[in-house]
C-alpha cells in the first residue's frame, strides 16, 4: 500500500506541476517578453495568486509536523503558531508589502541601497539569502521526514524527490506558476484535510470528537482543548513567537517578493482577507488530528513524533490517504518554491546584475536565476537528507532580519545614515551569534529570555543611537512621498 | 472540541484582521488630512 500510496502522490504532484507550468510558459510565448516576468510575474499577479501565494509561503513543514507536535505537548495552544503567521501577514499586507509594491523595486537588498548605500544592498543580499537558504533546508528536511513516515520510504530518497519536485515548481515559469498552482493546491489542501477530519470523527465512538474531549477532561487536562492555555504558556510560547516573527519576517524577500508582484496595493489589501484565514485555519485541523492522536490507546504509545501521522495511514481508506499526503506535500512543495526563488531573485538582481553584468537582459537574468534554484535544491536536499537539527538554529536565523527591517522602516520614515546603518546590522548579527553559540546568556543569568525579546532591544537601542549620532539623510517617504525608488538596479 | 477550538481560532484571525485594518485606515486618514492641509 505505501508504494501505491507514494506513486500515486508523486504523479499527481508531477502531473500538475507539469501541466501549470507548461500552460503558463505556452502564454508568455505568445504575450511576447515582459519585463522581470519570470522573478515578477510582470507585476501582473491577481489577487487569488497572491492570496495563495502569501498564504502557502507561510504555510509548510513547521505548521504540519511542528503542530502535530505541539499539539500533543500544550494543545489547542499550538494554535497560536497559526495565529503569529496570521499576524505577520496582516502587517506584510498592510505596510512593507505596500511600500515595496509602490517603491517598484525587485528585490529588498535593492530598496536598501536606495535608502542607504551599495555597501549595505551587498550585505545585506549575502545575509538575507543565507538566511531564507536555512529556511529552504528546512523544508526540504521536512517533505522527507512526512514522505518517509508516511511511506516508509528511505529519507535520502524521500528528499531528492521532494527537492526534485520543489524545483520543478517554480523553475518552468517563475512566481506565475508558483500562483496557478498554490490557487489549485490550496483548494485540494482544504478539501482533503476537511474529509480527513470527517472520517476521523465518524471512526471515534459516538461518530464525534467527544471522547477526545473526555479523554482530557477525565485527565485533567481541559487546558488543551482551548487556544487560551496556561497564561506562562501564551507569555513564553504565544508572545515569543509573534515577536520574533513580526520584527524580523516582514522584512523578508520570500514573503515581499510576492507583493512586488502584486497588480495593485489594492491587490495586495485585498488578499490579506483570503490569505489571513487560509493560513490561519488548516492549523485547526492539524491540532485536533494531533489531539485526537494522543487520546487513542493503540497510538498514544507511539509518541507526538509518529503518532498523528500513522493513525492518519491507518485510519482512513488509501484514496484519501493518498489526497491527504498530496496535499501536506504541496503545503510544503510552495514554501520551498518560494525560499528557492526568493534567494536566488537575490543573487541574480542584486549581486550578477548590479555587479557583475549591469546590461543583463531578461533572458539572461531568467537563466541565472534559474541556475541558482537548481544549486540552491541540490545542496538543500544534500543537506536536508543527513537530518541536522536545523529547528533549533530557527530562532537564529529569524534574528538576523530584525535590524534589516529596522532599516527599512527608519529609511523610509525617519532617517538614512549608511554608517549608522551598518554598525546597526553588525552589532545585531554578532551579538545573535554570540547569544546563540556561547555561553554569554549563562553569563548573564538570562537563559529563559527568548533570543528574538533580546534582538529586538538590540537593533531598537542600536538604530535609535546610531541614528541620533550620526548625520544623514530625511526619510525616503518624508521627503518625496510615493516616488519610485526602482531608478536605482 | 472541533468547532470551540476552530470558533476560538476564527475569532482571533477576525480579530487581528479587524485591528489590522482600522489602524490601517486610521494612519492613512491622518496622511491623507496632512496631504491636504499642506
Amino acid at each position: 500500500m505505501n508504494m501505491e500510496i507514494l506513486v500515486a502522490v508523486l504523479l499527481y504532484e508531477l502531473i500538475l506541476i507539469g501541466s501549470v507550468g507548461y500552460w503558463i510558459t505556452r502564454q508568455k510565448s505568445a504575450e511576447g517578453h515582459v519585463d522581470a516576468e519570470f522573478t515578477l510575474g510582470g507585476r501582473q499577479l491577481t489577487v487569488p495568486l497572491v492570496a495563495a501565494t502569501l498564504a502557502l509561503t507561510v504555510l509548510g513543514a513547521p505548521h504540519i509536523m511542528g503542530i502535530f507536535e505541539m499539539a500533543w505537548n500544550m494543545g489547542a495552544t499550538a494554535l497560536w503558531f497559526s495565529i503569529a503567521h496570521v499576524i505577520l501577514l496582516a502587517v506584510v499586507c498592510l505596510s512593507t508589502g505596500l511600500w515595496v509594491r509602490r517603491s517598484g523595486v525587485n528585490s529588498v537588498p535593492q530598496l536598501l541601497e536606495t535608502l542607504y548605500s551599495p555597501g549595505i544592498r551587498m550585505l545585506v543580499s549575502c545575509v538575507m539569502a543565507g538566511s531564507i537558504f536555512g529556511v529552504l533546508t528546512l523544508e526540504t528536511q521536512g517533505l522527507a521526514i512526512l514522505l518517509s513516515a508516511m511511506t516508509g520510504w528511505e529519507i535520502k530518497y524521500a528528499a531528492i524527490a521532494g527537492g526534485v519536485l520543489g524545483v520543478l515548481y517554480v523553475v518552468l515559469a517563475g512566481i506565475k506558476e508558483v500562483g496557478w498552482i498554490n490557487v489549485i493546491n490550496a483548494v485540494l489542501m482544504y478539501v482533503s484535510v476537511i474529509a480527513a477530519t470527517i472520517f476521523l470523527a465518524l471512526n471515534l465512538p459516538g461518530g464525534d470528537f467527544s471522547s477526545v474531549a473526555d479523554f482530557y477532561t477525565a485527565s485533567g487536562e481541559e487546558h488543551m482543548l482551548t487556544i487560551f492555555g496556561p497564561p506562562e504558556l501564551l507569555w513564553t510560547f504565544a508572545f515569543g513567537l509573534v515577536v520574533a516573527l513580526i520584527f524580523s519576517q516582514p522584512a523578508n524577500q520570500p514573503l515581499l517578493q510576492i507583493c512586488m508582484s502584486a497588480k495593485s496595493e489594492k491587490t495586495i489589501i485585498r488578499a490579506l482577507w483570503i490569505a489571513a484565514p487560509v493560513n490561519g485555519l488548516f492549523g485547526v485541523f492539524i491540532c485536533v488530528i494531533g489531539l485526537t492522536a494522543k487520546s487513542l490507546p493503540e497510538f498514544n504509545p507511539l509518541g507526538p513524533k509518529i503518532a498523528a501521522t500513522t493513525m492518519l495511514v491507518q485510519m482512513l481508506p488509501t484514496w484519501l490517504v493518498i489526497f491527504l499526503i498530496g496535499s501536506f506535500m504541496a503545503a510544503i512543495l510552495s514554501s520551498f518554491a518560494m525560499t528557492a526563488l526568493a534567494p536566488a531573485t537575490i543573487f541574480s538582481n542584486d549581486i550578477y546584475k548590479r555587479f557583475y553584468n549591469p546590461g543583463a537582459t531578461e533572458q539572461e537574468i531568467t537563466k541565472v536565476t534559474r541556475i541558482v534554484i537548481a544549486v540552491l535544491a541540490a545542496v538543500a536536499i544534500l543537506v536536508g537528507s543527513v537530518l541536522p537539527t536545523i529547528l533549533a538554529s530557527v530562532g537564529w536565523v529569524l534574528a538576523w532580519l530584525m535590524p534589516v527591517l529596522w532599516l527599512i522602516v527608519s529609511g523610509l520614515f525617519w532617517k538614512r545614515t549608511s554608517a549608522g546603518a551598518a554598525i546597526t546590522l553588525v552589532t545585531v548579527w554578532v551579538i545573535n551569534t554570540l547569544w546563540s553559540f556561547t555561553h554569554l546568556p549563562d553569563w548573564l543569568q538570562m537563559v529563559d529570555v527568548p533570543n528574538s525579546y533580546v534582538m529586538l532591544v538590540t537593533t531598537i537601542a542600536t538604530g535609535t543611537v546610531t541614528n541620533l549620532i550620526f548625520a544623514g539623510r530625511p526619510g525616503y517617504f518624508t521627503k518625496d512621498q510615493g516616488a519610485s525608488v526602482a531608478t536605482v538596479i | 472540541m472541533f468547532w470551540s477550538i476552530f470558533l476560538e481560532t476564527l475569532a482571533m484571525i477576525v480579530g487581528v484582521l479587524l485591528v489590522a485594518m482600522i489602524v490601517h485606515w486610521l494612519v492613512h486618514r491622518d496622511a491623507g488630512q496632512r496631504n491636504e492641509d499642506a
